[in-house]
């Protein structure tokens, strides 16, 4: 079947393994017709294995992947009428650009006229029609992501599947490509699943993104949600969220989430994300551009008193510390600082000012940009209680949570790298191996 | 979409064998191994059955029980002899093979004008086979070949000297088709070796000795061991060149004389197929000695290729 | 003549590495172990050429006793030995022999490499170990067992039991020969062929076979050069009928003085000539080394 105009493609716990090493694990995930997914997650976190399962270049360990309530799966690959646009584009080196273009529609025993057309077709929409008689070798790296991209949109695919397309072009080319990107999925409305490494690419492409991490969800959501409310600091730590350590809760507030967190040194006031009490460790976080530096000026102050806000009702505005410069670093339009807090806690932050390394200085934390995570982590459900959670059109979060490896022992601004998932294990979502049938 | 899609009916249909397929494809068993079954079955039909028909006619001896043919080749003398002779010959060849090509292909590792033709010359001998080597020898090294009118005339000897028709005859048929073997195989090995890593070893002081010591043969050494292993293969299954160029009924009466004379002259099969299969017991024992050697002494060791 | 070609290409690549080249030569006059190592290859060439001269030399020798060169020159020995020999038919045999060879383990081969470069599955090692020891094995080893199982099914001495049993190391050396070239299609391609709709017979025929082609060309190639030369597996299995031109020359000389010299040697010029043809037209699809190793040389 070439699945054309399908309303919802269903992944319900799907899940891979190699060898031993569970490379995904209950990926549940509802694609709407038109959508624009972008999976995301560090090399290793299984987007790349997640994206070849809905090809049917790997047949999955668990779950099951539904279109419109038909059991959709066990389709082979080459049947399922999806594009695929690869990392390395993948084009075929014997055949001119008109002939990898032509290849599918070729497969598909076409008529040799229509065939014509619509290759001439889509070679004209990726701009390439003076190209269309060299050779793949012939072309530049831009040219070739195009010519694969024609190739994959010449099937009108029911889904078109992108494999970090980007990833191997230089930046400028990056960005143009990506502007391309938008606009032909905004003019052709093809159901888009794209993976990537790059944050900023999948937050300016995607209606949704799917963090994964060592194989497992960790938040669905929409750009915003996921840059102003990541679910975990693992999501934090993706999204921007530089500066990140270790901390113990103090007290919380009656009212709202603030909560006031203690160690290192440091006494400071953050926003809980998920149910915090006192004693808790939590990994707290904050983007080095929201870090506010002093005016030089207010220096002589003595610094506010932290929790303050429990006194005078006051809602709190930040935590403001007296650091040292450490490292300046000019990056065009300001600097890069990096200053030490507390008992020698690095912290990142940006700004106009002109600091000198060795100087000291006072840094302001907003409340509300510092985000205090549990430190092991829940995956899957967003704890923004009362938050928007996202996804609009009413998918979504996995059904059930899965709790999530450990993190990482390392101190502070821990990359999440080396966790390692207990291994093996069956799927959250319930998925047993070999006994699914299809009610229908 | 309706219920009655193509896609939608079909896999349903198929559910039981979609199934088990779908379990085996996800262990790596797909269509595609059956890509693999000629060749499997031409390894089996060809090689393993004959051999294993060979292994159980040489414990069915024409007379005697299981053993005595083993136990015939082992107490005469004239034939275990043989295994002797031949190792005496293949080893020395392999090692000198190997041993030589090492510095001739450490010296050409790199681009130079007229590689390919020395390259292409050393191709020569190993396509021309044993044969024809042998016939060469016979005319060039024989008393009044080209060879010995050379000592001759320089006056470094007075009789011409023997080189044919005995253990030396056949040691040259070996280095002249081993050698370039072994020198072609070890350049592909050390053209394997990143030559960025001599340079380094360059940049910290190390001189040409020291870097091929300490760099170059150490991930040069698992290329070596199967250079001299393939050499040895070579030099062990030696049987024209000892029977034309040598003297097959003394000193170069090597196994594969023996196995051969069993089969085609005494038409004894149990009796020819335990020798083959001592032949093969003894060449498999001498490469996995190296290889245990190459793995125990230089684990961890990767480069060149292979 | 595609020697002279190569030799053209590598002159270019000299050409194109002018700026390390003056440092070479320079070295190489002042280095002592250069001239040692260059002595020895020279030696070795000379006593290849000699070796090779003196088979050619006599075989044009009217007759040549204790002198440096024959006393006269003739070409009736090989008249002689084209008669006498049945050479016309050994050599059609020889070369109905390898074509089958070649075309039968083609056949065999690259969808097994293919198979084992790409899939992992249970048992490959096994698969692959089996592959290796035809090769590994010293050809009389299993060549007599080999010979004894075709006697019982009456293939031996026939054209068909020579064409088996040369098949044993052909078909694991297109194995291993095709290999690198297998690892160096981008296994992405396939499923980007599949992406598109395409089959496994039509990812086959119409993608790989085209990307393959210089691979099943020096895998063919290697094969032929290979059995025109295997003399071991020939020998133990031919009939007077079925015998190839190698196993021709080792009859005729073992049975010396029956046969003038010169007429065998006419005989090893022409099996020589053969090969060196063969040579030549190996040469121009592959490199000297994938003669022996199946590393591809990186330029």
């Amino acid at each position: 079947m070439r699945a054309q105009g399908f309303q919802t493609l269903e992944l319900r716990g799907v899940g891979r393994r190699f060898g031993r090493h569970s490379a995904l694990r209950g990926l549940n995930l509802s694609i709407q017709q038109g959508e624009f997914i972008a999976l995301l997650g560090p090399s290793g976190c299984g987007k790349s294995t997640a994206l070849n399962c809905l090809a049917g270049l790997v047949p999955l360990t668990w779950g099951s992947i539904w279109m419109d309530g038909e059991r959709f799966d066990q389709v082979p690959c080459e049947k399922r009428g999806f594009g695929m646009v690869f990392q390395n584009y993948a084009l075929f080196p014997h055949l001119t650009v008109r002939g990898n273009v032509a290849f599918g529609l070729r497969m598909r025993k076409l008529p040799k006229a229509e065939i014509r057309a619509r290759t001439q077709e889509a070679i004209r929409t990726v701009r390439l029609l003076d190209q269309a008689d060299k050779l793949p070798g012939q072309l530049s790296g831009g040219q070739q992501q195009r010519v694969a991209i024609a190739r994959s949109i010449v099937l009108e695919p029911a889904v078109m599947l992108m494999d970090e397309p980007l990833s191997n072009l230089d930046a400028k080319l990056r960005l143009e490509m990506r502007t391309e990107i938008r606009q032909m999925h905004q003019a052709l409305g093809l159901t888009t699943v794209y993976v990537t490494h790059d944050q900023e690419e999948a937050l300016s492409l995607a209606d949704r993104l799917v963090v994964l991490r060592d194989g497992l969800v960790q938040q669905i959501g929409t750009p915003e949600d996921l840059h102003h409310r990541p679910a975990t600091w693992h999501v934090a730590d993706f999204m921007g969220f530089r500066n990140l350590f270790r901390l113990k809760v103090d007290r919380r507030a009656e009212h709202g989430n603030t909560v006031t967190l203690r160690g290192n040194g440091l006494e400071l006031d953050a926003t809980a994300v998920g149910s915090l009490s006192a004693g808790d460790t939590v990994v707290v976080g904050i983007r080095p551009e929201d870090v506010v530096v002093e005016p030089p000026g207010n220096l002589s102050e003595p610094v506010g008193e932290p929790g303050s806000w429990a006194r005078t009702g006051r809602a709190p505005t930040g935590t403001v510390l007296d650091a040292r410069v450490q490292v300046v670093e000019f990056t065009g339009r300001e600097f890069a600082v990096q200053v030490r807090i507390g008992d020698e806690v690095a912290l990142h932050l940006r700004t106009p000012q002109r600091l000198v390394a060795g100087d000291p200085t006072r840094v302001q934390l907003p409340v509300h940009r510092m985000l205090a995570f549990p430190e092991e982590v829940e995956s899957g459900s967003s704890p923004w209680v009362g938050a928007p959670t996202s996804h609009g059109r009413g998918t979504g979060s996995p059904k059930e949570s899965e709790v999530g490896p450990g993190p990482g022992t390392g101190s502070g601004a821990g990359t999440g790298s080396g966790a390692r998932p207990g291994s093996g294990e069956q799927p959250g979502s319930g998925a047993r191996p070999g006994s699914e049938a299809v009610s229908q | 979409m309706s219920v009655s899609t193509p896609v939608g009916s079909a896999v349903p249909e198929h559910e039981g064998a979609g199934g088990w397929r779908h379990r085996l494809a996800e262990r790596g068993i797909d269509r595609q191994l059956w890509l693999l079954a000629p060749a499997v079955v031409f390894v089996v039909l060809l090689f393993l059955y004959p051999f294993f028909y060979g292994l159980q006619l040489s414990f069915q001896p024409n007379e005697g029980g299981p053993f005595s043919d083993y136990d015939r080749f082992f107490s005469d003398a004239y034939q275990r002899d043989t295994i002797g002779t031949t190792l005496k010959l293949s080893l020395p060849a392999a090692l000198f093979n190997v041993l030589a090509a090492v510095p001739l292909a450490y010296r050409m590792r790199g681009r130079f004008r007229g590689k390919r033709l020395v390259t292409t010359v050393l191709v020569v001998p190993i396509t021309l086979g044993t044969v024809l080597t042998a016939e060469g020898l016979l005319n060039y090294l024989g008393p009044a070949g080209w060879f010995n009118r050379i000592l001759m005339d320089l006056h470094l000897v007075h009789e011409p000297v023997t080189l044919i028709h005995n253990y030396w005859g056949v040691f040259f048929s070996l280095v002249i088709t081993g050698f370039p073997f072994a020198f072609l195989l070890i350049l592909s090995y050390l053209s394997g070796i990143d030559p960025s890593l001599e340079r380094a070893a360059a940049t910290m002081g190390a001189g040409w000795w020291q870097r091929f010591r300490r760099i170059t043969l150490p991930l040069l050494t698992p290329g070596l061991a199967t250079t001299f292993c393939l050499t040895f293969v070579l030099a062990f299954s030696v049987f024209p060149s000892a029977i034309l160029v040598g003297n097959p009924a003394g000193s170069t009466r090597v196994i594969s004389i023996a196995a051969y004379q069993a089969a085609y002259e005494q038409y004894d099969y149990p009796y020819a197929s335990a020798i083959a299969m001592v032949m093969g017991l003894v060449e498999l024992a001498v490469i996995a000695l190296v290889l245990l050697w190459r793995t125990t002494l230089f684990k961890g060791s990767t480069g060149g290729k292979g | 003549m595609a020697v002279t070609d190569t030799l053209a290409g590598s002159d270019v690549a000299g050409t194109a590495d002018e700026p390390t080249a003056p440092r070479g030569k320079r070295r190489f006059v002042a280095s002592p172990a250069a001239w040692l190592v260059w002595g020895v290859v020279v030696f070795f060439f000379v006593n290849l050429a000699a070796l090779v001269g003196s088979v050619l030399v006599n075989s044009f020798a009217r007759q040549w006793f204790g002198t440096w060169l024959p006393n006269g020159w003739t070409t009736k020995w090989y008249s002689q030995a084209w008669d006498s020999f049945g050479l016309l038919h050994v050599i059609v045999v020889t070369l109905q022999v390898s074509g089958l060879v070649v075309g039968i383990s083609l056949l065999i081969g690259v969808p097994a490499s293919f198979v084992l470069a790409r899939r992992s599955f249970p048992g490959k090692s096994l698969v692959f170990f089996a592959f290796l020891l035809p090769i590994m094995m010293p050809p009389i080893t299993y060549g007599i067992p080999l010979a004894t199982v075709l006697y019982k099914y009456e293939l031996a001495g026939t054209m068909t039991g020579v064409v088996l049993a040369n098949l044993v190391p052909s078909v694991p050396f297109v194995i291993l020969t095709m290999t690198p070239f297998v690892e160096q299609v981008d296994r992405r391609i396939e499923d980007a062929a599949r992406m598109c709709g395409a089959g496994l017979t039509a990812t086959f025929t119409r993608i790989l076979a085209p990307l393959l082609l210089p691979g099943i060309l020096a895998a063919g190639i290697l094969v032929l050069v290979r059995t025109v030369a295997m003399f071991e597996l020939t020998f133990l299995t031919a009939g007077p009928d079925s015998q190839t031109l190698v196993v021709a020359l080792y009859y005729s000389m073992s049975a010396a003085g029956i046969r003038a010299q010169q007429s065998v040697d006419a005989m090893a010029v022409i099996y020589t000539s053969m090969m060196l043809v063969l040579l030549v037209i190996a040469l121009r699809f592959v490199n000297p080394t994938q003669l022996v190793a199946r590393v591809k040389e990186e330029q």
